[in-house]
């Protein structure tokens, strides 16, 4: 259940971490999420599963692995946090962004991955690369 | 009574953890975005701290659910893009230094004031 020619296992943990014991040299908090919406949480979860899959093609769910998985991820998590709009982005095949990004918003993007490397340096995280041979 | 006096941390939010670190076997460095239960969050801590931390067992030991998992030092953009576009949150909003478990608390209250 995964986009392993991309390295990236959505819903899931990729082989690499599948077959051995992996050192865990930090956690950071990206940030709390919460369910959307000031209506009951009740409603808000039943509307949010039914949100994210009224419209979608459940074909092309099928046969897209990114849709598949957070298509299992919204049914595990999603009703309780994530926003029915974004899973019905992310199912929806359309992965670019709705619409062109912003100077501000790469300049925002770039200001988070900047604070993200400082975050795991603080921790004192050096990662070793792997060796020459088990490159890809 | 609210059909919300009911309702635990649990029920309204995850923490939205990014882990990282270094492979077995010499495989490279790997980073993993997890949804971290909020009443999970302290023992998930301690055990991150304690180096006592397996990412294999995080679901099935009830932490919470994997988002996404992947090699390299750190997550691509698109795939941080769209984490925060799951759950509705600005990408300036991220790594905030603030008190996760009080804005939980505070969140959980506004939810159980709201009435049907």
């Amino acid at each position: 259940m995964s986009e392993e020619k991309k390295g990236i296992s959505w819903g899931g943990l990729i082989k690499g971490l599948v077959a051995t014991a992996a050192v865990v040299a930090g956690a950071e908090l990206l940030f709390p999420g919460f369910i959307e919406g000031t209506v009951s949480a009740a409603k808000s979860i039943a509307t949010s599963i039914k949100d994210a899959f009224t419209g979608i093609d459940t074909t092309k769910v099928v046969e897209s692995d990114l849709a598949k998985n957070i298509g299992w991820l919204a049914t595990k998590v999603g009703g309780i946090v994530l926003a029915a709009s974004g899973i019905k982005y992310l199912m929806s095949e359309k992965q670019e962004a709705p619409e062109p990004e912003s100077f501000a918003a790469q300049e925002d993007m770039k200001r988070m991955q900047a604070l993200m490397v400082a975050r795991m340096r603080a921790q004192g995280y050096q990662p070793a690369m792997p060796a020459a041979s088990q490159q890809r | 009574m609210s059909k919300n006096s009911n309702l635990t941390e649990d029920d309204i939010g995850r923490m939205v953890m990014l882990v990282y670190g270094q492979m077995g076997n010499n495989a490279g460095p790997f980073w993993c975005y997890l949804a971290v239960k909020p009443s999970k969050y302290d023992a998930f801590q301690a055990k991150v701290k304690n180096k006592t931390f397996d990412i294999r067992t995080f679901d099935s030991d009830g932490f919470g659910e994997i988002i996404v998992s992947g090699e390299g030092v750190t997550p691509p953009a698109d795939v941080t893009k769209k984490v925060a576009f799951m759950f509705n949150v600005p990408i300036k909003e991220l790594f905030l230094n603030i008190d996760p478990k009080a804005a939980v608390a505070k969140e959980l209250e506004r939810m159980k004031r709201i009435e049907d």
